[in-house]
């Protein structure tokens, strides 16, 4: 039986990925364990959380990063440079196992040296990509920047300034002196878009990337009875309820602003008068609730699967408006229990929504469009469903096939 | 307006109790805050968390207790003794509160003597009880010991003679700080812990008032339990019996007797497309295994939408406990239309009317646990919440008790 074991920050948010496909890996009678840096919900068996020590160290590293970084705007999003990191090669799952995946693990997680710790063990190390940072000089999305691909990072842009060997430069040659050094590493990507990224990028063009979408549990997120998912969340079930996640109003990778206009616009143009609005992920906010022409519901934090699938069973259109997205975890959710959702065609998005099948793919950054959008799922009923490439049987086969593959090479 | 501020541990499993008073208060019109020791990953609203050095010398001291106690019989669970606390009479939230509540703040955020330092500041102090804690020298549940009644002497938690003493000592301190406090008030939501308190040194001569934890019908309630099924995957003919997994190592938490009864149960004919649904955990091998029938974990529901839903995906709801105060689990179950079967014992018997809508199983009785879980599904009892436990009940005796405060601060000032 083969043995892996799962590397990530926590089990919460974009951490779900680690869990989801421990669980799908168990079911195919593959071994699994997850190291987690934070603590997440109880219950979750085949975990070892790290310590004290760990944990300080990264609040000490988070510290040193944004003292490193205090130049860049926080509209330019996230760079992350790890300085401090904890040497997880010595603990026992990670000895034990086959194969090493490392997803999400920075914020003072790992650092270059922890990794190259896990690599020097010779065991396949695969790096699951959850955003661009592998592949850049340190950014999490490059937005319309191509010096990863081109020249190398330097100059970074996110910094404002113009100083060739800056903290991105700095990274990057430590990237490449990492990846060149071993030919134990691997990379996936959940996303067609973020696997071009790699294909392109002078850091990983010459490394093994496989593209592999992510996986969720389709037994719990499938299509089920609205009325009674309306009925337990107490929605009046003659209401048209449009969803989509809370979103930091001034982050660069949401698009809060597309979203209000596009609600705006919408609510001019629609005759209806049952229609309202559900948002996820926040308690009441003022700001949103002022800002929406909608009857709104803030529906607070959910923290299991199952509300989550309620949750979309629930609604009758989701609208996903980010403008950067290595996957995009909630329309597939989404997707999964049968409800459309409404994205613009950027990044990992366009690999799941088929354009007026199963929802809508708004021109990138044009609000009229993405109200067009929701106009078009309501009015013809369109039903979500996954396109067979994120199938999650087929997911689970591909990483099958991908130990398969690997330990075949490393006999040879 | 009034002003109400809750002291409680945490805002997760037992501190869900202050959450939901806070959330009826709330809907009432009445101000209220919650603070809580313990963060949220993602935080709420209208909760003040207390800062980190506070949690650290809590943890500290919980490892302690946890150290001192090493040597404790093992079924009496819990024994809070030390003076580990914080000192929050500065909290503006505390300052500018009419009424403070107190819900479960051991595990080192309030001691006895901290809360005499909020007694002091003369408002009226509501102590609401979600187990012994307040009546005895430190353990949270006596079971078979009556020594809280009188002096908590040789208290049967230790073995050793040193530790023994423990009990005792704590239980004089609490004394002192209820007797130099008039305003300290006690709120029992069972039967069974107001009549303990009624007897117990401590709480006798104290002011104690009956009112139940309150539940939000509109959240738990039925739905169609076919379509409830569907959700989670079961087949809608296949029978469910559930229970919750949150202490499984627990004794008080009575797993061995649920494990007894099942067994008993597996050669029955009407048992034959049985599911065990567990709630809170993950898939466990060693429950799986000891459990006769197939077995679906539901892994930690965080969310009370999830958790209606388990409920009426369920044919009965077991809550095999050897002590309680009020589970809000029976009570969760019963608004969802969902028997339960529990034994008759703490507070449970206040919920379950014996073969109306539940079943009362004799205490420590497997036989007749499984008994209970045949005669609801055979029978196929509907189960209701009895009377007195909605919200406009519930709330309507805590503004009563506000009332009351007036009048004997009226007597005071006369």
């Amino acid at each position: 039986m083969i043995k892996v074991v799962q590397i990530q920050f926590s089990t919460e948010s974009g951490g779900r990925a680690a869990l989801r496909l421990q669980r799908a890996l168990l079911k195919r009678n593959a071994d699994s364990n997850i190291v987690s840096l934070l603590r997440g919900a109880p219950g979750i068996s085949r975990i070892t959380y790290l310590g004290v020590k760990s944990k300080f160290l990264s609040k000490i590293d988070n510290k040193l990063q944004a003292f490193l970084t205090r130049k860049i705007l926080p509209k330019m999003g996230s760079f992350s440079y790890p300085v401090l990191g904890t040497d997880i090669s010595k603990l026992d799952v990670v000895k034990n196992a086959d194969v090493i995946y490392i997803h999400w693990a920075l914020n003072g997680m790992l650092n270059f040296k922890s990794i190259d710790r896990l690599a020097r063990l010779k065991k396949p190390l695969i790096i699951f990509l959850h955003d661009m940072w592998a592949v850049t000089g340190g950014c999490h999305h490059s937005f319309d920047c191509t010096k990863y691909k081109t020249i190398g990072c330097q100059s970074c842009p996110m910094f404002g300034h113009t100083i060739k060997n800056d903290l991105s430069a700095k990274e990057f040659q430590k990237k490449q002196r990492l990846y060149s050094k071993y030919d134990n590493l691997y990379f996936i990507s959940p996303s067609h878009w973020l696997f071009n990224c790699a294909k392109a990028s002078l850091l990983t063009k010459d490394k093994p990337v496989f593209y592999i979408p992510n996986i969720l549990d389709d037994r719990i997120f499938k299509e089920n009875d609205a009325t009674v998912a309306k009925q337990l969340l107490n929605i009046n079930t003659h209401e048209k309820v449009i969803a989509f996640g809370a979103i930091e109003v001034n982050s660069p990778y949401k698009g809060w602003a597309y979203l209000q206009r596009a609600l705006e616009i919408f609510h001019a143009s629609t005759k209806n008068e049952n229609i309202s609005v559900l948002i996820f992920g926040s308690g009441y906010n003022k700001q949103m609730d002022e800002a929406i022409p909608f009857k709104v519901k803030f529906m607070g934090y959910l923290k299991d699967e199952y509300a989550a699938s309620l949750v979309f069973n629930a609604v009758d259109v989701f609208i996903a408006p980010s403008l950067a997205e290595a996957f995009g975890y909630v329309v597939m959710e989404s997707l999964s229990c049968g409800t459309p959702v409404v994205g613009f065609n950027v990044g990992g998005i366009p690999d799941m929504i088929q354009h007026k099948e199963n929802g809508y793919l708004a021109k990138y950054k044009d609000a009229e469009d993405l109200a067009a959008g929701i106009s078009y799922c309501l009015t013809n009923n369109i039903k979500g469903s996954l396109p067979y490439g994120i199938q999650p049987g087929l997911t689970i086969q591909k990483h099958l096939d991908l130990f398969d593959y690997i330990l075949s090479q490393k006999n040879k | 307006m009034i002003k109400i501020v809750q002291l409680q541990y945490s805002t997760e499993s037992g501190g869900r109790s202050a959450l939901r008073l806070q959330n009826a208060f709330l809907d009432a019109g009445i101000q209220s805050t919650i603070i809580s020791l313990q963060r949220d990953t993602h935080p709420l609203q209208n909760i003040v968390y207390l800062g980190r050095k506070k949690r650290y010398i809590a943890r500290l001291f919980t490892r302690l207790e946890t150290y001192l106690t090493r040597n404790k019989v093992n079924k009496y669970g819990m024994f809070s003794f030390l003076p580990s606390g914080s000192n929050i009479t500065g909290l503006k939230e505390i300052k500018t509160a009419d009424y403070i509540y107190i819900h479960w703040v051991q595990h080192g955020f309030l001691n006895p003597h901290n809360i005499g330092q909020i007694a002091r500041l003369g408002k009226p102090v509501i102590i609401v009880m979600h187990d012994m804690w307040s009546m005895t020298g430190g353990c949270h549940y006596s079971f078979d010991c009556n020594g809280y009644i009188k002096d908590c002497k040789n208290c049967p938690v230790f073995i050793k003679t040193k530790e023994k003493k423990y009990a005792e000592k704590k239980l004089k301190k609490k004394q002192k700080v209820y007797a130099a406090n008039d305003n300290l008030f006690f709120v029992s939501p069972s039967k069974w812990l107001y009549n303990c308190a009624r007897q117990s040194a401590l709480l006798k001569n104290k002011p104690v008032f009956y009112i139940p934890n309150i539940l939000d019908t509109k959240l738990f309630k039925p739905v169609d339990k076919k379509e409830a099924k569907n959700i989670l995957d079961i087949p809608t003919n296949t029978t469910v019996i559930s229970f919750g997994a949150v202490s499984i190592e627990s004794y008080r938490k009575g797993w061995i007797y649920l494990n007894k009864a099942l067994l008993l149960l597996k050669e029955d004919k009407l048992f034959t497309d049985v599911i065990l649904l567990i709630f809170g955990s993950d898939y466990n091998k060693e429950i799986a295994e000891s459990i006769p029938f197939k077995t679906k974990f539901l892994g930690y529901l965080g969310d009370e939408y999830s958790t209606a839903l388990a409920y009426n995906a369920s044919d009965v709801f077991v809550v095999p406990s050897l002590a309680d105060n009020q589970p809000t689990t029976v009570q969760e179950s019963l608004a969802c239309g969902t028997p339960v079967v529990g034994f008759n014992v703490g507070g449970i018997p206040d919920m379950i009317m014996h073969k109306q809508n539940g079943y009362l199983a004799k205490y420590e009785d497997e036989n007749d646990l499984a008994i209970g879980i045949k005669y609801c599904l055979e029978n196929k009892v509907e189960a209701k919440m009895l009377t007195g436990f909605d919200i406009e009940t519930t709330l309507k005796k805590h503004m009563d008790l506000f009332e009351n405060f007036k009048t004997i601060t009226k007597v005071h000032n006369d």
